[in-house]
């Protein structure tokens, strides 16, 4: 899934603690991000303003089931 | 002159010493979090930074506290500064000025840590970026920053003006998805609490070091080149200097610990030597900070004579080199050292030298005649007199009582 622009990372990041599996943040470059990991939420936060970075990245899920639950972040594909 | 009534103006001019004067930026919240203002062009990067640091949840949960300054801290090792502002007929609001390292090597101690990540280049360039802008402001600093936002605030007299500070087991703790994650956390975590040993001059921290090493992997300490475990190991020298002033440690006995352990540390070469210097780094701090708060009764350039003394005890110490030292005469810094502590200023020297001979004695092979030199005794035969005459043996039969059979008596 692909993040929409201005999210807010912070209601981002306390979404993704109520999915039940893991969420990362895929970067067009090859990074993984786990958004439950503390220090991954730094590294993240620090894209706020990339917004190159972030429109070629992705978000995905462990679970499918976490899906929905972050839908109102990212872009329907 | 005119005085500046509104809390408003005052946090104003507030605002500028702190921008001008330290490159800190002010954060303006409601009671809830919300953002009010900032002057900080990382607006949305560091509210995220203040939010997974448990800042921002510590900060919400001081309104129903005392008004006093609070001190927060994340995982990253930012430090933040706030208040609440409660004025009649005004819903609460709180200040906050940061984040900020409170020591140049913070960022270098994060790079190496991130150079294991596998990051690519964009990732890890705006985050080194990003925290490479941020200032550096000493914890002395910001414990003035704090005097001076309380008097801002309230208009109050700020000399007995106690900070809070934000614990660490409040951080903000997630699931980490690998293991250099959890290394990361948990070394920090550790590090805090050795910290707060030091801060609290608590002679109890060698359980907590036993338990650090049995734990195993450890990314600050495992597998590392020695230039990265020496820069490492520097950090942490720097972090326990600055735990120790906030125990109340003077800043330049903190300061000359603090050297004297770095240069230490960049002459010995094994990364077992380093384990070594670090662990008498860290009791050397405990037990300055303990002894400073064991003797509050005695002036405060009482306690810097002392700490002097034991400091350079190995070189040869004057009462003039002394009294230069402390700002006194020689005359009347003796007679105050006499007052306060009891025994003679060159008495307690050389009790504190005969403490140290004990020590030589007991734990290495130098000879009678070395340590007398180490120590400033001159001949054998003085040392030995007035070792006799303060511990009732002989530096010989001393060290056999110790010993034991275990080694050759030289």
């Amino acid at each position: 899934m692909k993040l929409k622009e201005d999210v807010d990372f912070i209601l981002l990041f306390k979404t993704v603690q109520s999915c039940g599996g893991e969420v990362f943040f895929c970067s067009a470059e090859g990074d993984k991000l786990n958004l439950k990991s503390t220090l991954s939420q730094y590294l993240f936060s620090a894209l706020i303003n990339r917004k190159d970075l972030l429109a070629t990245g992705r978000i995905v899920c462990d679970e499918q089931g976490d899906i929905p639950i972050l839908s109102e972040f990212c872009e329907t594909e | 002159m005119s005085v500046i009534n509104s809390v408003n103006e005052r946090l104003l001019m507030y605002m500028g010493t702190a921008y001008h004067g330290y490159g800190l930026w002010t954060w303006y919240f409601s009671q809830s979090g919300q953002l009010y203002y900032t002057n900080c062009p990382y607006e949305k990067e560091l509210k995220s930074f203040f939010y997974l640091g448990g800042c921002m949840d510590y900060a919400i949960k001081q309104q129903n506290e005392p008004a006093t300054p609070f001190l927060m801290s994340d995982s990253v090792g930012l430090v933040w500064l706030g208040e609440y502002v409660r004025e009649p007929d005004q819903q609460q609001r709180f200040i906050v000025v940061g984040p900020a390292f409170h020591a140049y090597s913070s960022v270098h101690s994060i790079e190496d840590s991130l150079r294991k990540l596998n990051l690519s280049i964009p990732v890890r360039n705006s985050y080194v970026k990003l925290l490479l802008d941020m200032p550096v402001v000493s914890l002395q600093n910001f414990q003035s920053l704090a005097r001076v936002m309380h008097h801002s605030i309230g208009f109050e007299d700020t000399q007995n003006l106690e900070l809070r500070y934000q614990p660490t087991q409040q951080l903000t703790k997630s699931t980490a998805e690998g293991s250099l994650d959890e290394d990361y956390e948990r070394g920090n975590f550790r590090q805090q609490m050795l910290l707060q040993f030091v801060r609290e001059g608590n002679r109890n921290h060698e359980e907590f070091i036993k338990s650090l090493q049995s734990r195993g992997s450890d990314m600050y300490l495992e597998g590392n080149p020695l230039r990265n475990t020496k820069n490492t190991f520097i950090i942490f020298t720097s972090q326990c200097a600055g735990a120790a002033i906030e125990g109340g440690l003077p800043a330049k006995i903190a300061k000359e610990t603090e050297r004297a352990y770095i240069r230490k540390i960049e002459q010995n070469a094994t990364p077992t030597d380093l384990i070594n210097i670090t662990n008498e780094m860290l009791d050397a701090f405990i037990d300055l900070v303990a002894e400073y708060k064991e003797n509050s009764s005695i002036s405060r350039p009482i306690r810097l004579c002392c700490a002097y003394i034991k400091k350079h005890i190995a070189e040869p110490l004057s009462l003039k080199e002394l009294a230069a030292e402390i700002g006194y005469t020689e005359y009347y810094l003796s007679r105050k050292f006499q007052k306060e502590m009891g025994v003679k200023l060159l008495d307690y020297i050389k009790q504190v030298r005969l403490d140290y001979a004990k020590i030589l004695l007991s734990t290495t092979s130098l000879t009678v005649q070395e340590v007398s030199e180490r120590l400033q005794f001159g001949t054998r035969n003085y040392f030995t007199r007035i070792f006799k005459e303060y511990s009732g043996t002989s530096p010989v039969e001393y060290r056999q009582l110790v010993w034991g059979d275990r080694k050759e008596v030289k």
